[in-house]
Order: structure tokens, then C-alpha cells, then sequence
């Protein structure tokens, strides 16, 4: 209740969000349905603590102006866009401002940016939060929460793997978040993969970047395509699919993290050594998982891309459409490769959906585990050096 | 003391003519240029007539060249001022030659110049050239071209020397030996003679018809006889003539003298066309009187002259009169007169006729006269004393001729050379260009050669000679073949001679190659200047200065037999010279000859000694075959319109050749306005270069070598698009912070906007002309070997039913999918360009794709256009909103769209099909699309129901 109690500056939130998003703003109705939305949700007393008080930093921001914004950094690139750390001076607060330069007609960027209010509604612990999203000089910006841990695909980068028990709390994390989406908005996230899931020091895992302005993707001058990608083969054939896409891409984003590249074309035995050869040993979850795998002491200090050349982007996606299974990582423990391979079954409707992947013996596991996922983030991160999964708890 | 004064002039007039002339020339070269470029890019480039135009151009370019070359000659070297060194311009050879242009833009400025590259062998040509990237299809059309230039100047040199030696061999009287002598006598005419009398046989050789011709022409006219005559005298006869030179520097003007040696020169006709100084008459005289001689050459120039008609001669005149205005201006004393003399023949090019008086041809003796001082008695008596045809033409000019030969008895035979680095012998100072002499060796700047010490070896070898020839004439001869071969200025007596000894001394080849002799007596008659300086000449008609001198009218036994010979060689020299032999093209026969313009120095009134008069004789000349008349007419009238304005605006024609040359525009002349547009090469914007214009900036965020030469490699390809349906290149800044494409503005708006308007009505009929359009405009770029890489509606333009396609070929240098926007390892994909891609292009694409290294073709175009060809009925992209890797899958293995949606009917989605097959030999050509489209029913009804219904996932291969 006291979260609920909490809602109180919920309710001032909107009217604020209501100025930044071109004067569209949540109405007091709507702030009720907010609240009404937070209580549905599973939230454990921590990540309700956090989202009121998100909610009421929000409260502070008032509308968005250019002006405010103190650069601090960049973060990155992303689809269409660059992010930035900033400072929002007039609150104080430190956001993740990303800018996409779009030269459009002011009707059509008033259309994105109503798009993009939905994102006031989208309050859960597994979704990063939304300050507000506004017009300026040519580019829109979307102002996020500041995810001190970055994305998982910069995590992935450093520690070159990424360990089972970090794994799950993500699986979790994402499908919940998926969740989510689906169920309290009605929409899919069409983009899952490492980079739109941001960690922080706080142990929270969120999604980010998910499709909520159709009128911002078609508006976006490029789009980027690389060796990697997480569309489902039912989309890329152009047939109906729904959010079992979403577990396809989460399937292929989290095997990835697993061995530490891109899936496909997938590691054949001799790279799998590699990979979960030398490396995995000090792992438990890796010995266990995989031992012919683990031929001698092979050090598997290369697992990044094979030395293959690399595919073509159609030769990519055609294997993804045609060849049979992806790959069910065969060098990882039992729960974790059925999760896997369950995500992975090219059949949408065949393949897992959100329901039974919560309920997998996986997620099970992964939820009473104890993962200093913030040491290991830290320790990642901080330490700057790649390989060196420092993450401690076994499962 | 005057003697030095006039030189000093002298040689400041003759670089001011040599200028001039070159930039007259050069205005012809760019409006030649420009319309043989027009005509190659023309789709009917296989029609004869095209071709024969294509050829014509190409030889009237060859002799503009040379024309060119042959003035810059006149200028002694250490004259030569920068501008002067500016001709001829190598890019606009490499234009001629096609070149493309990356190859040229390799070369730094300088680095090569046309010069250089024609006393380079083939192989060295080669070699050169691959430095740059030339291919060798493009080494072999340079050394082609090349060879027909050199062979241009070795007919001119034939021409000459014939000249000379028949002066140096024979001997004698006529008004050839007189230049010669006057030139020649410094140095040159030994050795010349020798090669010359080789030559004349050549020309000798060449046609027995030409020599009929010339006959009639002579009974006609003896102006026109009287030029080549002196072509031939001057190879012959160096030696005998010089006092008559002499005497003409002397006697500057005497008409009468001139009318005693060849014809009348103040004779109405003569003094209109060809009024020499060397009066018809006189040359006759000549060589009637020195059988050896003279005649030969006077057959030859026989050839040269049959084409004379009314036509030349009227222009001449204009020519003329305005050349006498000027005239009269120059002051009188002979030693001015020398200057205008000089001007004179710089302009002939072949003709170094210095002095007015001579007719062109004769002025040339007459500026050989002026060079040597044996001539200088100048009595016109005297002239006629020594070879009564000689002394005729002399008269006029011999004091500065004289004066030359006494100030450096030997001369050295300089060629302009190129090299990595040499040191000047004189400055002692590094030089990258300079010259050589081809007889000592000695090198130096050109602006030291005055400060050069005599060339020894031409002491050694000639000194015995000159000093006996430069008094009989003889010597004078020779000298005065040298000058004209040689690129020295006419004007300066020193340079003459060291022209002529390098022509004589050496091979009259190697001076052929330095200049460009002869045969374009019409460029002779392009300065006008010179011409007025001349006098009165007279009737001479006498020979088109530079190349025959003076040959007697009538052509004695043995210049005809001369000429046999000559027209065996001399008719494939005619043939060469003319076109450019590219080695896949047939080099089309008969050239006409160039038109032969003669200076005639004409004397208004025989008082004024110091105000002689040129008159401008346009001398067609014309191989034996018939039918040349014709061009060497339009070449005529071309040189008389060029050498017009010349006089009007001298100075403008720079500035035109500014703007045709090699299409680059000086960023700084752009005016950019506002923008119109961003593409992914660039912004786009409004602008204004002699008028309205789109300027491209492209954008090259890398310093990528690859890119810029791709970049210039496309400009290339851009230079030669003319059709109605595809935008008008109009040059484009290649230097590399600025680069920019300048086409015209396209009006209209871009058919992706029109067909995304909802007022717009696309019947079948409309979107079937757009289509048509379009296909024209492709097919025309496909004929012409230019892929678009980029068809999509955004680079259509459509106006009011006109339909313009641009930014063709651009793609590959549009850094789209890297340049400053490329991620690691992520491909950057421009929204909408992936439903354009043909499926084997985009099974290609990978991250580390690099536009240039997609398999675009032909068919992945018409895929292109089958894209728009479905937007024009759908009005939209297909694949819209779709994620690049969808649309990749499905155009990548085969899909198609779902048509039945855009309700098109059988007959469209028919073609659509076509154009969308999956494999690219089953796409149809544009030419095919045509027919295509125009078997579509034209009644503006709805068409027979969706014949095809795609799933979107159908797969069709």
C-alpha cells in the first residue's frame, strides 16, 4: 500500500509529463490507472521503492527543453541515434538523452512524439524509465533513465561471456519485461537483443528501445545492418508474428551472451571447445555443462568470431529462415540449453511463448539465486578487462 | 643598335602575336572540342555522318594543335611567357583523345606536357601514361593521336625542308632560298638541306593531281601557286636566297618588287587572298630562272593551294583588312615592321613570316630575310639580283633579318624537354622544364638562352657554310626552313636562327614534332596582326608562308617530279594528319588538307615602306582526292570567324577555353544559393554558374584516395551524357575539399514527390510516358556505357510531362553504406534503397560491403526502374516499413511484393515482373522496355484484374 500510497507523487507526475510531451498530458484519470497499474504489478518491495521514487524525480522535471541538458558524455550510438549523458540542470537529475536527427514535417514529428508518450505508461522495473521525448533543432529527443551498467552488448564485449547465473537473472529480467509490454500495453519490443538491455549497479536489467513509434522507424533516414541479427525467421519471411518473435530474438540474444558470439553460423565443435574449453572451466556451470567440450587444456582464449569470413547479411538471414535449428548450445548445462533451444525453435507457434518460459526450471532456478550481479557488472565494466567473467556465485 | 632595339621588340610583338594566335586557335580548339564531344556522345554515333564529322573535327584539332605548336615555335623559348607556355593545352589533347579523367587529373599541372609527350616514344607514352592509370586502350588512342599530330608536323617539316633543301640544293633564286637564307643562314641551313631534299621528294611524291590542280590554280591565281612554291623552295634552296631575304627587309614593301618576282602583288586578287610580298610573278621568275629549285616546292605547294577558292580569299580579306588596320598602326620602320612580320608568321605557324611584305608564304622569306643581315641590303633590286625570285620577297624585310644572323652567327637548335631535374647550364639553377639544344647539348632555362653561350657544334658544322650561303642565299634557305619548323619566334631573328638550326640540323623530324609545320598555312593567316604588318605584299599569292615559300608559280620538271614522289608520302601524311587514328577505329581515309591561310603582306601604298600591309589569304589546301574542298572550306570559314573575333577580343578567348577545360570549375566561380535537397551523396544545392545550375557538394568525410578517383573516374563518364532525359552535366570542382557536381536545375519536382501526392492523377497513360521517359533515359546512359547504380523516383525529376533522370553513377562514390555513418561491423542502409536492389546485389551486401563492389549491371538497373515502375502504380515504395533485413531476405531469395494490393493491373504487373526477375537474364533491356511499354493497352481503363496475386511470402525464383 505504501507504494501505492507512493502514487500521490505519481500523480503529480503526470501533469508534468503532460507539459514536456506537447502539452498531450496524462490526466488524472490516467494518473489513476497508473497507480492502478503499478499495484497489478509483481513488484517486490525494492522495486517499488524505486519506482515511486523514479516517478517522483519525475515529478521534478517539468517540460523538457533543449536548453536544459548539460552534455556529459556520450554512451553511444544506437539505431538512428546517439546517446548522451546529461545533466537535466533544473532537476538535477542525470539522464540518458538520446537524439535522432530526423528532418521531417512538424506534423509528422508531432506524431512521433505523441507516439512516444506511451512510454509515460510503461512504469515496470524491467523497462527503462521515460522522462519525456520533445522537438528540437531537428532532432527528437528521447530522455531516459541512466543506466550506470550500460547494455548488456557492451557487457558482453569485455567479459566476452557472459556466466549462466548473470544469464538468468536476465532471462528473467527480459521476460518479464516482455511480460510486460505485452500484457499492460499491448505491444511487442520487436528489438530485443544485448544492446537494448541496459543493466546498472543496482542489479536492475532493463529493456529499452522498443518499437512504440512506427512513425519513428519509417521516419529514420537509415537503418543498420550488421553481421548479427535477432529477427525471427517467421518475420523475416514477412508472415504474421506476434510476440513470440520477441522470444526468438531474446533466445538468440541470450546464447549469444552464453559463448560469447553471434550464434549463427553456429560454433562447430572444434570452436566449441574453444569456447567453452579453457574458459568455462573455471566455471561450474560450463564444466558441468559441456564436457566434450572441454577436451584438455585447450586455452580458449579466441571465442569471438570464427576466423570464417563473414557472412553476407542475406547469407545470415537465409540460414536463419532455412537451416533447421539455430543451435542448441550444446556445451551448457541442461536447463539452461533447453531454455535455449525452447526459445529457439524456428515454429513461432511451436517455439515456447512468455507463459512457459517464466515457469521454465531455468527461470526457477535463476530466480533463487543468489548472483552479485553488481559485483560482477563492476567488476566487468570497471575493470576494463575483456574475459574475465568475475561473477562468483554459482548458481 | 636599332637592330637590338627591333629585336627586343620584335620579339615582345612576336609573343604578343604568338598569344594571340594561340588563343585564337585555342577558341577553335574549344568549340571543336566541345562539339566533337557533343557528337561522340551522340547516340547516333555509328551514323557516317557523324563519324565523318567526328573525323573532320578531329584532323581540323590536329592542326589547331599544331597550328598552335607552330606559334609557340616563333617565340624563342626565353620569350615564351607563361601564358605562351599554356598552349597547347595537353588536357584538352587528352579530351580529344578521350582520356579519362582520373587518368588526367593524376598529372599534376605541368608534370606532362604535349610537347614532352610527342618526342616521347610510344613506349615511353606508354609507360608514362600507366604511371597515371591510363589503360592501355587509352595508351594506344594517345600514342594514335600522337602519331597523327607528329605526322602533321612532319608534313609541315616535310614542307619545310622541301624548303630548304630545295633552297640548299638547288640553290637559288627562289623567294625560299631567301627565307631560308635570311633564317637559315645563321645556322640551320646544312643540315636541313640535306633531310629537306628527302622530304621534297615525299612531296614530290605526293600527287601528281595536286600538282595539276596547282597548276590551274597557279594560271588562276598565282597567288595560290606561289605558296607552294615556297614551300618547296624553302626546303630546297636555305642557301642561295638570303640576299634576297635581305632585300626584302631592305625594301620592305616594294609591291613592285614583289609583283617582279612572283605576280603582282597589289594586284586586286592577289592582295585579297594572297598577296605576298613575293610577288607571283617573282617566284615564277624564280624558279623559272633556278630550275632546281624552287619548282618542287612550288608543286607543292601547288597541293596546298588547289583548294583556294573565292571563299578563302574573301575571308582572307576580311582578315586582311582587319590585319591592316593594325598594320597601319605598326609603325613603319622596317624593323616594327619586322615585329608584324613576325606576328605574322607566328600566326601562320608554319609561316614564320615575319614581315608584312611577304605574302604569308613569302613572308616568311621575308621574315628570314629580315633575320639574316646579308639581306639586309634590302635594296628589292639587290634581292632581285641574287635569285631574282628571292630578291623580290626579300626586299622588304632583310635589315632584321641580317641583323640576326650577324649577332649570332650560330644558333642553337633548342627543343623544349621536360625532366626530373636538370640544372641549367647558364643560371645554374634547377630547372624542371627548359631546353636543349639538339646540337650541343647545351641546357637551360628558357629565359636564359639569351645568356647561353654559342652552340658550338653549329659553328663547327655550319659556320663555313653560312658564311658563304648567307650571302648567296643559299644558307638563307635553310635558315628559313628552320624557322619555320622550328618553335622558335619568327619574330626574334636570334630565335629564328636557333629555330633554324635546329631544324636543320637534326631532322626536320624532331623540329616537325616540336612544331607543327606547314600545312595550316591557315593558321599562318591567323594572326591577323601580323598580317596587316606585312605589306603590300603583293600578289604573291604566293605560298602560304610557313609552308611553301616561294615556289614559283610554275612548277618546274623538277618540282613536279618532286611532287610525284611526294604525294606517295605525302598523301598518307595528308591522310594521318587529319584524324586521329585510334586503334579500334579505321582511320577514315582522305582527309581534305588543312586549309592553308596565306599572309600576305600587302603595301597599301608603296611609299609607306614602314606601313606594309597583310593580307590573309586562307589557302585551302586539299589532298588530291576530291571532296576535301568542302571541309577545308568549313575550315575556313571557321578560322575566319575565330581569327575575327580574335581581333575583336583578344583577350576573351582565354577565358571561354576556361570554361570548357576539362570540365572543372573553379569552386570559387560557383554561386551556391540555398539548398534544395540532401541526398546521400550530399547536399544539394541551388546555385549559379552562368546561370542557373544544381551544385552536388559531395560529401568525402574520408580522406580516400579510392573514393576521390572513383569520384573523378564518374565525372568522367558524366562529361559526355546528352539526352533529353538525363540531366546535363556541366563540369564539376574536382580539387579535394571542394568537390562538387555542377548540372543543370532540374525543374519539376522529384517523381518521388509526385507520386506520393494524392492530387495527382497517374492514369496508365501518364505513368506509361513517364516510364517511357525514364527508359529512354536509361537506355540511352546504358548505350553509353554508364550504369546509374541508383534509379529511384527521388532521382527522377518530372515536370509537366518531362521526365529527367540524375544522379547517375554517383552511388558508387556516395560513401552511403561507410562514409562517417558506418558502425562497426553494421552495414548503414538509406531508407528505401533496399527495394531497389536486384536480388544478386543485395545477397551481396554485407558489413563490409563498399559500393563500389556490388555487382551493379545493366539488369540490377532495370530492377531499379521495375522498383519505380511499381511505385508509380502503388505510390509507395515496396517493402515499406519493412526492416532492412526483411526486405533483404525476401528480395534476397526471390519474393516478390503482394501485389494484389496495389491493384495493378495484368499488363503493369506483367512488366513489373520482368523487370523484378529473379535472374538478371531474364530482365528485359531498356531498349526491350520500349517495346514493352508500348504494347501497353493506351486507353486510359482500368486494366484486366490483378492478374498475379503474391503472397508476400510466395517465393519466386
Amino acid at each position: 500500500m505504501q507504494k501505492r500510497r507512493k502514487p500521490e507523487p505519481i500523480q503529480l507526475n503526470p501533469i508534468p509529463d503532460g507539459n514536456t510531451i506537447n502539452g498531450t498530458g496524462a490526466t488524472e484519470t490516467n494518473l489513476e490507472a497508473l497507480q492502478k497499474k503499478l499495484e497489478e504489478l509483481e513488484l517486490d518491495e525494492q522495486q517499488r521503492k524505486r519506482l515511486e521514487a523514479f516517478l517522483t524525480q519525475k515529478q521534478k522535471v517539468g517540460e523538457l527543453k533543449d536548453d536544459d541538458f548539460e552534455k556529459i558524455c556520450e554512451l553511444g550510438a544506437g539505431n538512428g541515434g546517439v546517446v548522451f549523458k546529461v545533466s537535466h540542470r533544473p532537476s538535477g537529475l542525470i539522464m540518458a538523452r538520446k537524439l535522432i536527427h530526423l528532418e521531417i514535417k512538424p506534423a509528422i514529428r508531432n506524431q512521433i512524439i505523441r507516439e512516444l508518450q506511451v512510454l509515460h505508461e510503461c512504469n515496470s522495473p524491467y523497462i527503462v524509465g521515460f522522462y519525456g521525448a520533445f522537438y528540437s533543432d531537428g532532432e527528437i529527443s528521447i530522455c531516459m533513465e541512466h543506466m550506470d551498467g550500460g547494455s548488456l552488448d557492451q557487457s558482453l564485449k569485455k567479459a566476452g561471456k557472459i556466466p549462466e547465473q548473470i544469464l538468468g537473472k536476465v532471462s528473467i529480467a527480459v521476460i518479464k519485461g516482455l511480460s510486460y509490454l505485452r500484457e499492460k500495453h499491448k505491444i511487442m519490443h520487436r528489438d530485443v537483443k544485448p544492446s537494448n538491455i541496459l543493466v546498472n549497479s543496482r542489479c536492475e536489467i532493463k529493456l529499452c528501445d522498443f518499437g512504440v513509434s512506427g512513425q519513428l522507424i519509417d521516419s529514420m533516414a537509415n537503418s543498420f545492418v550488421g553481421t548479427r541479427s535477432y529477427m525471427s525467421p517467421e518475420r523475416l519471411q514477412g508472415t504474421h508474428y506476434s510476440v513470440q518473435s520477441d522470444i526468438w530474438s531474446m533466445g538468440l540474444s541470450l546464447v549469444e551472451m552464453a559463448i560469447g558470439r553471434f550464434p549463427i553460423p553456429p560454433p562447430d565443435a572444434k570452436e566449441l571447445e574453444q569456447i567453452f574449453g579453457f574458459p568455462m572451466e573455471g566455471e561450474a556451470a560450463a564444466s558441468e555443462s559441456s564436457p566434450k567440450s572441454r577436451p584438455p587444456g585447450r586455452p580458449g582464449s579466441s571465442y569471438g568470431p570464427d576466423s570464417r569470413p563473414p557472412m553476407a547479411i542475406f547469407e545470415l538471414l537465409d540460414y536463419i529462415v532455412n537451416e533447421v535449428n539455430v543451435m542448441p548450445p550444446s556445451g551448457v548445462k541442461m536447463h539452461y540449453t533447453c531454455f535455449f533451444s525452447y526459445s529457439l525453435i524456428k515454429n513461432p507457434a511451436e517455439r515456447a511463448d512468455l507463459k512457459q518460459l517464466i515457469v521454465h526450471p531455468f527461470i526457477k532456478q535463476s530466480e533463487v539465486a543468489q548472483v552479485d550481479f553488481a559485483g560482477w557488472l563492476c567488476s566487468t565494466i570497471g575493470l576494463n578487462q575483456p574475459g574475465t567473467p568475475t561473477h562468483g556465485t554459482a548458481m | 643598335m636599332n637592330e637590338e632595339m627591333t629585336k627586343s621588340e620584335e620579339q615582345h610583338l612576336s609573343l604578343q602575336k604568338a598569344l594571340q594566335q594561340c588563343e585564337l586557335v585555342q577558341n577553335m580548339i574549344d568549340i571543336s572540342i566541345s562539339s566533337l564531344e557533343g557528337l561522340r556522345t551522340k547516340c547516333a554515333t555509328s551514323n557516317d555522318l557523324t563519324q565523318k564529322e567526328i573525323r573532320t573535327l578531329e584532323g581540323k584539332l590536329v592542326k589547331y594543335f599544331s597550328r598552335q605548336l607552330s606559334c609557340k615555335c616563333k617565340v624563342a623559348l626565353e620569350e615564351r611567357s607563361a601564358e605562351l607556355e599554356d598552349f597547347p593545352r595537353l588536357g584538352h589533347w587528352f579530351r580529344i583523345v578521350n582520356l579519362r579523367k582520373e587518368v588526367t587529373e593524376e598529372m599534376s599541372p605541368g608534370e606532362v606536357t604535349l610537347e614532352g609527350l610527342l618526342e616521347m616514344s610510344e613506349e615511353q607514352v606508354c609507360e608514362l601514361l600507366q604511371k597515371f592509370g591510363a589503360n592501355e586502350e587509352e595508351c594506344a588512342r594517345l600514342n594514335a593521336s600522337l602519331s597523327c599530330l607528329r605526322k602533321a608536323h612532319q608534313l609541315e617539316q616535310l614542307e619545310e625542308d622541301k624548303l630548304h633543301s630545295n633552297g640548299g640544293s638547288q640553290t637559288k633564286q627562289d623567294w625560299s632560298i631567301q627565307w631560308p637564307t635570311s633564317e637559315s643562314g645563321k645556322e640551320n641551313t646544312p643540315v636541313c638541306q640535306p633531310e629537306a631534299s628527302q622530304w621534297i621528294r615525299f612531296q614530290l611524291a605526293q600527287s601528281p593531281k595536286v600538282q595539276s590542280k596547282y597548276n590551274q590554280h597557279m594560271c588562276h591565281s598565282p597567288q595560290a601557286l606561289a605558296p607552294p612554291l615556297y614551300a618547296d623552295r624553302l626546303t630546297v634552296d636555305s642557301p642561295g636566297f638570303p640576299p634576297l631575304d635581305t632585300g626584302h627587309r631592305s625594301l620592305p614593301p616594294s609591291p613592285r618588287q614583289r609583283h617582279f618576282g612572283h605576280t603582282p602583288p597589289r594586284t586586286p586578287l592577289v592582295v585579297n587572298t594572297m598577296t605576298p610580298p613575293g610577288t607571283p610573278p617573282m617566284r615564277r621568275r624564280n624558279k623559272v630562272k633556278a630550275p632546281g629549285t624552287p619548282p618542287p616546292p612550288s608543286r607543292k605547294l601547288i597541293h596546298l593551294l588547289p583548294g583556294f577558292t573565292a571563299l578563302h580569299r574573301s575571308k582572307s580579306h576580311e582578315f586582311q583588312l582587319g590585319n591592316r588596320l593594325e598594320d597601319t598602326q605598326t609603325p613603319k620602320a622596317k624593323k616594327k615592321t619586322k615585329p608584324l612580320n613576325l606576328k605574322i608568321h607566328s600566326s601562320v605557324g608554319s609561316c614564320e613570316n615575319l614581315p608584312t611584305q611577304r605574302s604569308p608564304l613569302h613572308t616568311e622569306r621575308s621574315l628570314r630575310s629580315f633575320f639574316f643581315p646579308s639581306f639586309i641590303p634590302s635594296t628589292p633590286p639587290v634581292h632581285a639580283e641574287t635569285p631574282s625570285a628571292n630578291t623580290l620577297s626579300v626586299p622588304r624585310w632583310s635589315p632584321q633579318i641580317p641583323r640576326r644572323d650577324l649577332g649570332n652567327s650560330i644558333k642553337h637548335r633548342f627543343s623544349t624537354k621536360y625532366w626530373m631535374s636538370q640544372t641549367c647550364i647558364v643560371c645554374g639553377k634547377g630547372m624542371l622544364f627548359g631546353l636543349k639544344c639538339k646540337n650541343c647539348k647545351l641546357k637551360c632555362h628558357n629565359k636564359c638562352t639569351k645568356e647561353a653561350p654559342p652552340c658550338h657544334l653549329l659553328i663547327i658544322q655550319r659556320g663555313g657554310r653560312e658564311s658563304l650561303k648567307d650571302h648567296q642565299g643559299t644558307t638563307q634557305v635553310a635558315r628559313l626552313v628552320r624557322t619555320e619548323s622550328v618553335p622558335c619566334d619568327i619574330n626574334n631573328p636570334l630565335r629564328y636562327t636557333d629555330l633554324h638550326i635546329s631544324q636543320t640540323l637534326p631532322k626536320t623530324n624532331k623540329i616537325n614534332k616540336d612544331h607543327i609545320p606547314v600545312p595550316y598555312q591557315p593558321d599562318s593567316s591567323s594572326n591577323p596582326s601580323s598580317t596587316t604588318s606585312s605589306t603590300p605584299s603583293s600578289p604573291a599569292p604566293p605560298l602560304p608562308s610557313s609552308a611553301t615559300p616561294p615556289s614559283p608559280l610554275h612548277p618546274s620538271p623538277q618540282s613536279a617530279r618532286q611532287q610525284k614522289q611526294f604525294n606517295l608520302t605525302a598523301s598518307s601524311y595528308f591522310k594521318f594528319k587529319q584524324q586521329f587514328i585510334f586503334p579500334d577505329v579505321a582511320p577514315e581515309v582522305p582527309p581534305s588538307r588543312a586549309p592553308q591561310v596565306i599572309l600576305h603582306p600587302v603595301l597599301s601604298e608603296p611609299g609607306n615602306e614602314g606601313n606594309p600591309l597583310l593580307q590573309i589569304e586562307v589557302e585551302p589546301t586539299s589532298d588530291n582526292e576530291e571532296g576535301n574542298d568542302e571541309d577545308s572550306g568549313d575550315e575556313f570559314e571557321e578560322m575566319n570567324l575565330s581569327l575575327l573575333s580574335a581581333r575583336n577580343f583578344p583577350r576573351k578567348a582565354s577565358q571561354t577555353s576556361i570554361f570548357l577545360q576539362e570540365w572543372d570549375i573553379p569552386f570559387e566561380q560557383l554561386e551556391i544559393g540555398e539548398m534544395i535537397g540532401k541526398g546521400r551523396f550530399g547536399k544539394v544545392f541551388h546555385g549559379r554558374w552562368h546561370g542557373e545550375v544544381a551544385i552536388r557538394l559531395i560529401d568525402i568525410e574520408r580522406d580516400n584516395e579510392d573514393q576521390l578517383k572513383a569520384f573523378k573516374r564518374e565525372v568522367m563518364a558524366y562529361r559526355n551524357t546528352r539526352h533529353e532525359n538525363v540531366v546535363l552535366f556541366m563540369g564539376a570542382c574536382m580539387s579535394p575539399p571542394h568537390l562538387a557536381i555542377i548540372t543543370s536545375l532540374c525543374k519539376g519536382r522529384t517523381l518521388y514527390s509526385v507520386v506520393r501526392d494524392a492530387k495527382v492523377v497517374l492514369d496508365v497513360n501518364k505513368t506509361r510516358q513517364i516510364a517511357q521517359e525514364m527508359v529512354k533515359g536509361m537506355g540511352y546512359l546504358h548505350a553509353k556505357g554508364i550504369l546509374h547504380k541508383d534509379m529511384k523516383s527521388k532521382n527522377v525529376f518530372y515536370d509537366n510531362g518531362k521526365v529527367v533522370i540524375t544522379d547517375f553513377g554517383l552511388f558508387t562514390i556516395s560513401g552511403v553504406l561507410q562514409a562517417g555513418s558506418r558502425r562497426e561491423d553494421k552495414l548503414r542502409i538509406p531508407n528505401g534503397w533496399l527495394c531497389h536492389l536486384a536480388p544478386e546485389i543485395i545477397q551481396q551486401l554485407s558489413p563490409d560491403t563498399e559500393e563500389d563492389k556490388l555487382p551493379f549491371s545493366k539488369q540490377s538497373d532495370v530492377f531499379a526502374f521495375g522498383t519505380i515502375w511499381y511505385e508509380l502504380h502503388a505510390r509507395e515504395w515496396p517493402y515499406k516499413s519493412q526492416p532492412a533485413e526483411v526486405i533483404i531476405w525476401q528480395i534476397g531469395s526471390g519474393m516478390k511484393p503482394n501485389l494484389a494490393q496495389t491493384g495493378m493491373g495484368k499488363e503493369i504487373s506483367d512488366i513489373l515482373l520482368l523487370c523484378w526477375a529473379f535472374k538478371q537474364e531474364e530482365r528485359p533491356s531498356f531498349s526491350k522496355l520500349v517495346d514493352l511499354l508500348e504494347k501497353l493497352p493506351k486507353r486510359n481503363r482500368r486494366l484486366s484484374h490483378p492478374g498475379h496475386f503474391w503472397k508476400s511470402a510466395e517465393y519466386v525464383k
